[in-house]
């Protein structure tokens, strides 16, 4: 039996399915999406499950296809899940509660469909887990040097077209304003957006596997150049124009435009790898 | 009747009714805060805070005080102590490790240190120092849940999910005393150690086992 006769004869249990998992976890994703509408970070959590099912959809011929050949280990892997809903809520760790949907929905299609069908959906059920926000703890501990970073190197740019400027962590004081290197201008606010944009662009542009990995992986540096440019033209801007430059609508504006500049520069990135595909071939 | 459907269906929803029920029970304190001594040996208490609506609504604890004590040569140290006892819509603990740092302050130092109390015991604490703008303040601070002390965040949420599953609660506190230094590398501070021997038995007394 193929994955698209199974489908046909139990179309009412997969919408039961999606019934219950709704009702199980029906606060843990209103939770998740007030989230999303709160934090700048993970505002991509809206996209995130369309582009999973964008996915889905492109997939589909070959997933249609897959045997259903049930595996029992799935069971085990439903278990796994169920234990991380249950922990997580124990001790209110939002990542395990939430990411153990995505564990059950996994192994439930082990457990009903067989490994070879799971395999033929991972990309839109792993793409899911950029919906969920790391854990605070462990998103600053990676973020903390990054930041420091581009304070760092962006001071030094500062310092060599000679602007008068001093450095004390992650906080910039120029003659007339500091500049504090927070959350929000450090680059790292926009890193997790960059990295499923990334993820879904490598997958829809690029074939070869490195190559995906190559355009993925870069989202980091990229991240990071553009914040160190931000940084820097607002010492610039903040020289000339006042603390204005640093507040309101231009900071807004300004980390809008850092966005978009990383996104040229992803897709630079992206039409580059593609143009060394040609010329191989050829 | 696709029976492995209807088996999985029975797991969550039984995953699902569990966690709606089974809820930790929360543990409240014997005596509120506020009763906490405004003298404790030479220390005098100068100022209390009482936090913002905004600021409740965002740390949500059980109970807390934010007190100011001086002692006979005038230095002056803040006390905070956040309990969360794990009522329906409390918030958990928030670590400085993340609050303070993603609000402007910068990290100088961070380290644990060991305090030797008034019975000769040593309690080992988290030593960090940290400057915003012009500022640079000491920080002593440590989490106490059921009487034991823990320094880390990752063992604070093992404890609770811990004391979750075995004995149905997760009550846990935050205490953090800290006060204003001229010098980010002067290195340890006697008052804070001194304030800390001094409070300590204190601070356990009004905390739950």
């Amino acid at each position: 039996m193929t994955v698209s006769k199974w489908l046909e004869a139990n179309k009412w249990y997969v919408a039961a399915y999606c019934v219950v998992i709704g009702l199980v976890y029906h606060e843990i994703i209103t939770d998740m999406v007030s989230d999303w509408a709160r934090d700048d970070n993970y505002s991509h959590g809206f996209l995130v499950p369309l582009v999973s099912a964008y996915f889905l959809w492109a997939n589909r011929k070959s997933i249609l296809e897959a045997p259903a050949e049930p595996a029992g280990w799935g069971l085990w892997i439903v278990l796994l899940g169920l234990a991380q809903l249950v922990v997580g809520s124990l001790a209110t760790e939002y990542f395990t509660m939430r990411t153990s949907m995505i564990t059950v929905t996994g192994g439930t299609i082990v457990y009903l469909l067989g490994w070879e069908a799971c395999r033929r959906m991972l990309l839109p059920l792993l793409y899911l887990l950029l919906m969920v926000p790391i854990p605070v703890i462990l998103y600053d501990s990676m973020t903390m040097p990054l930041k420091l970073f581009v304070a760092k190197v962006s001071v030094q740019g500062l310092v060599f077209f000679g602007y008068p400027v001093l450095r004390e962590g992650n906080i910039i004081m120029l003659p007339n304003i500091t500049l504090e290197v927070a959350d929000a201008c450090s680059g790292l606010r926009s890193l997790m957006s960059l990295i499923a944009l990334s993820v879904a662009f490598a997958f829809l542009t690029q074939r070869g596997v490195w190559k995906k990995w190559v355009l993925i992986v870069s989202a980091l540096p990229v991240a990071v150049i553009t914040n160190i440019m931000r940084v820097f033209l607002t010492g610039v801007l903040a020289k000339h124009y006042g603390s204005v430059a640093a507040e309101g609508f231009f900071h807004e504006f300004a980390g809008f435009m850092v966005f978009f500049v990383a996104m040229v520069v992803m897709a630079v990135i992206g039409w580059g790898l593609k143009l060394g595909e040609k010329r191989h071939e050829s | 009747m696709n029976r492995k459907f209807v088996l999985v269906f029975a797991l969550l929803l039984a995953a699902g009714a569990y966690i709606q029920l089974v809820e930790p029970k929360p543990v409240l304190l014997e005596r509120p805060l506020s009763e906490f001594p405004a003298r404790v040996g030479e220390w005098r208490m100068v100022r209390e805070d009482i936090f913002s609506p905004e600021i409740m609504a965002i740390l949500r604890p059980t109970d807390y005080m934010s007190r100011d004590y001086v002692d006979a040569q005038g230095h002056r140290v803040t006390l905070y102590i956040g309990y969360h006892g794990g009522r329906k819509g409390d918030g958990g603990i928030h670590s400085p490790r993340n609050c303070l740092p993603s609000s402007g302050w910068y990290t100088n130092s961070t380290g644990l240190i060991p305090v030797r109390l008034r019975d000769g015991r040593d309690v080992e604490i988290v030593d960090t120092v940290m400057s915003k703008d012009v500022y640079t303040v000491s920080f002593y601070y440590w989490y106490q849940v059921r009487g034991g002390i823990l320094t880390n965040e990752y063992a604070l949420k093992l404890s609770e999910m811990w004391n979750s599953i075995v004995s149905r609660r997760k009550d846990a506190a935050f205490i953090r005393v800290s006060m204003p230094i001229p010098d980010p590398h002067a290195g340890r501070n006697p008052v804070m150690d001194r304030f800390v021997a001094d409070f300590y038995p204190l601070i356990h007394q009004y905390l739950p086992e």
